[in-house]
């Protein structure tokens, strides 16, 4: 099922994000790495380890890889930290959440412009400002369907996209955003079911025409190549403006036979595979 | 009756095979582990086991990592300089390595990676290699361990910080059961990290042990085309990628290198141009995943040490001449001659020693080393700066009679004076009753 929020035309200042199941349940994980990493310079008392889950400014963030039993309710992109803080707070913000994720490298970025979703039981949201959000509807958590716990570690089908406005210059190895993904258990023993929403700072690679065009000026490569490829992404956004993605799919499809074919000969094999893994995920977001 | 029995067989021998675990038949699969990469186990163990709850008991918060069972998992690769690569056989081996009161830190840890998912594998490995400067490999009781060539607590040859990113220990082993739901297969390591001596205390380096686990994909052409025959549906394009795959597999059979690189290029261009249309993204990911691994195995050159050429290579520390740069001083010791044995490792007997004080040796600069027994209170002992007890140490040695101020509780009176004051001699620690006095004015 597709819901869109809005979907209005790319701009080059727009970066479009896609995320998988696989890349949710392992942002946690990932993330709690990185706090205990970093435990050290966060501040006192502002990481803990309680009840099975890492801890930041007492928002505790539960592995969804390593309870099974434990499912993905709700996810949240946020413009900032400061969002995050004002989100966490029951009575005021919890100022010392925003600033731990503005050290863990959360940054802020524009308005969300478009956030949709391809996973069954799940749809796109956008009651809140500064918000994208994803949500499972109660009732059918559980029920197999569209579920993302444990198990989907695996599953690294694109399932949702966030199309944001990006700053004049957002890195093209990726953009450090802030997310809330609400994780829920379901009810035993006659109580009810328990949600806890974590938020965490996870770095998201582009998957637009605009990042593959900046990775593409930065990777070194002959000239000859080089124009040849640009001509395939110039290509491709024209016809994306013009709404012929399924063309635009094609000229990617070339760009990306032709990476290939230079792969460590005309152009740098880490650059090359790097070029090669996002233009597949381009590919992916045109098809959503 | 006999029917019976053979019933009761037949559901016995159904029910094993859906309980038992799949054993694989033996395979045997090469792996890459990046020196980041098993640094970066670090952290992903941490986060592992304080998500244990009540399953991993008494893990504690350190600053830049977790305590648990005995072990520190923090400051690997920056204050703890990586000094030895461990890859495990298994979480049985930690019964025997980790060693504590009734054993209770080895079962935690055993419990706590069978929790994880670590692989099995039959020993011995079949290949283990590295393209690490100075490293080699060796085979151990319970795997294969990666370590520099020549090693010991006060040189740095071969310490790895973050800097090491893309040099790798390589192993090939036969794997007791399948990849996980990713196609990764996790296997249990054992990080070893030592500070850097050149830090200059006087003192040996503080040393650190840590268990983490890895996720790798094999890289042989074996398990990329059994990807392709996962994720590929149509049958003119499975084809089509196994002839290529087959293609590599002949050139690496002639030792042709730079046509399978060719080969392999090609099999990703196929991928590229079929993917969405014959290739879903997903699966498209996964098959670049393991080319791009394949790759990197197919440029990995450890280099094969002869020793006696002159070259200094891969597992040897130095050959003749070449010493790699290196000299007594930046092994760690104050000075001398450093040269090269005939089996390419550094022949350190003409290399003088920085003095360690508190090491129960009397070394270069040392008046004395009594180790532990080394101190700054006991009348007559080495100080723990490695001098003599000596007279203005502050403590009234056998030879002394005051220290300073201090005058032992003496008195011109009780050294049979009448009145005045006694003195230290600083130089002799000794009486000075120059100023002492009897009544009747006499000295």
């Amino acid at each position: 099922m597709l819901t869109a929020v809005a979907a209005p035309p790319l701009c080059a200042e727009q970066r479009t994000f896609l995320l998988a199941p696989a890349d949710l349940v392992a942002m946690i994980d990932d993330f709690n790495a990185a706090v205990l990493d970093r435990s050290g310079s966060l501040g006192r008392g502002v990481v803990a380890i309680r009840r099975g889950a890492v801890s930041l400014a007492r928002k505790p963030c539960p592995s969804l890889s390593v309870s099974m039993e434990r499912t993905l309710a709700r996810i949240r992109v946020l413009d900032s930290p400061t969002r995050a803080a004002l989100l966490a707070g029951r009575r005021a913000p919890n100022n010392a959440l925003g600033d731990a994720l503005a050290l863990m490298g959360g940054t802020a970025w524009g308005p969300v412009v478009e956030a949709q979703t391809l996973r069954e039981s799940w749809l796109a949201e956008d009651t809140q400002e500064g918000v994208a959000e994803f949500v499972a509807p109660f009732e059918r958590i559980g029920s197999g369907a569209g579920t993302i716990d444990g198990t989907s570690r695996a599953d690294t089908r694109a399932s949702f996209l966030v199309r944001l406005e990006a700053g004049d210059s957002p890195a093209i190895d990726g953009i450090p955003l802030v997310f809330a993904l609400t994780t829920s258990i379901p009810p035993r023993f006659g109580r009810r079911s328990k949600q806890t929403e974590c938020f965490l700072v996870a770095v998201i690679k582009g998957a637009d025409l605009s990042t593959l065009f900046d990775l593409l000026t930065a990777t070194p490569m002959p000239a000859e190549t080089r124009d040849y490829l640009a001509g395939q992404l110039a290509k491709a956004s024209e016809l994306v403006v013009r709404n012929r993605s399924q063309l635009a799919v094609r000229a990617l499809k070339r760009f990306g036979a032709e990476v290939a074919h230079g792969w460590g000969t005309g152009i740098p094999a880490g650059a090359a595979e790097e070029l090669i893994t996002r233009t597949v995920s381009v590919i992916e977001a045109l098809g959503f | 009756m006999r029917s019976r029995r053979l019933m009761l067989l037949l559901v016995f021998v159904v029910a094993a095979t859906l309980v038992l675990p799949q054993r694989v038949a033996a395979e045997l699969l090469t792996f890459h582990l990046p020196a980041s990469e098993a640094l970066a186990g670090v952290a992903r163990f941490n986060a592992f086991v304080a998500s244990l709850g009540r399953q991993a008991r008494g893990v504690k918060l350190v600053p830049g990592g977790t305590s648990f069972a005995g072990q520190t998992c923090a400051g690997f690769g920056d204050v703890y300089g990586l000094a030895a690569v461990t890859v495990l056989d298994g979480a049985g081996a930690l019964g025997d390595i980790v060693r504590s009161r009734r054993g209770r830190d080895g079962a935690a840890l055993e419990s706590a990676f069978r929790l994880a998912g670590v692989m099995t594998w039959n020993q011995p490995a079949v290949l283990a290699e590295t393209d690490i400067p100075f490293w080699s490999a060796t085979m151990t009781p319970h795997g294969v361990r990666f370590a520099p060539d020549q090693f010991g607590p006060q040189w740095d040859a071969g310490l790895l910080g973050t800097s090491y990113s893309t040099e790798a220990l390589r192993f090939r082993v036969d794997v007791r059961r399948g990849p996980d739901l990713t196609g990764h297969y996790r296997f249990l390591i054992e990080l070893y990290g030592r500070v850097s001596a050149e830090d200059g205390a006087p003192v040996l380096p503080p040393e650190r042990r840590c268990f983490v686990f890895v996720d790798l994909l094999p890289v042989d052409p074996s398990s990329l085309a059994r990807l392709v025959d996962i994720s590929v549906t149509t049958p003119t394009l499975r084809s089509g990628l196994k002839t290529r795959l087959a293609a590599i597999e002949d050139d690496l059979a002639r030792r042709d290198r730079e046509a399978a690189l060719s080969a392999l290029a090609d099999f990703a261009r196929l991928v590229a141009a079929r993917t969405p249309d014959g290739i879903p993204p997903a699966s498209a990911r996964k098959l670049f995943d393991v080319a791009f691994g394949m790759r990197r195995d197919l440029v990995f050159r450890p280099i094969v040490a002869t020793c006696g050429d002159g070259l200094r290579q891969t597992g040897e520390a130095c050959d003749g001449s070449d010493l790699g740069g290196l000299d007594c001083t930046s092994l760690g010791f104050q000075s001398g001659q450093l040269a090269c044995r005939a089996d390419c490792r550094f022949d350190i007997s003409g290399c003088v020693a920085t003095p360690v004080c508190g090491n129960g040796v009397v070394e270069q600069g040392e008046e004395c080393d009594d180790g532990t027994a080394n101190s700054d209170t006991l009348p007559d002992a080495c100080r723990t700066n490695c001098r003599r007890a000596f007279c203005g140490d502050a403590v009234i040695d056998s030879a002394e009679e005051c220290e300073g101020r201090n005058l032992g509780g003496a008195t011109c009176r009780s050294e049979g004076y009448d009145r005045g004051t006694l003195r230290c001699d600083v130089v002799d620690c000794l009486f000075d009753d120059s100023d002492c006095d009897f009544d009747d004015g006499e000295h």
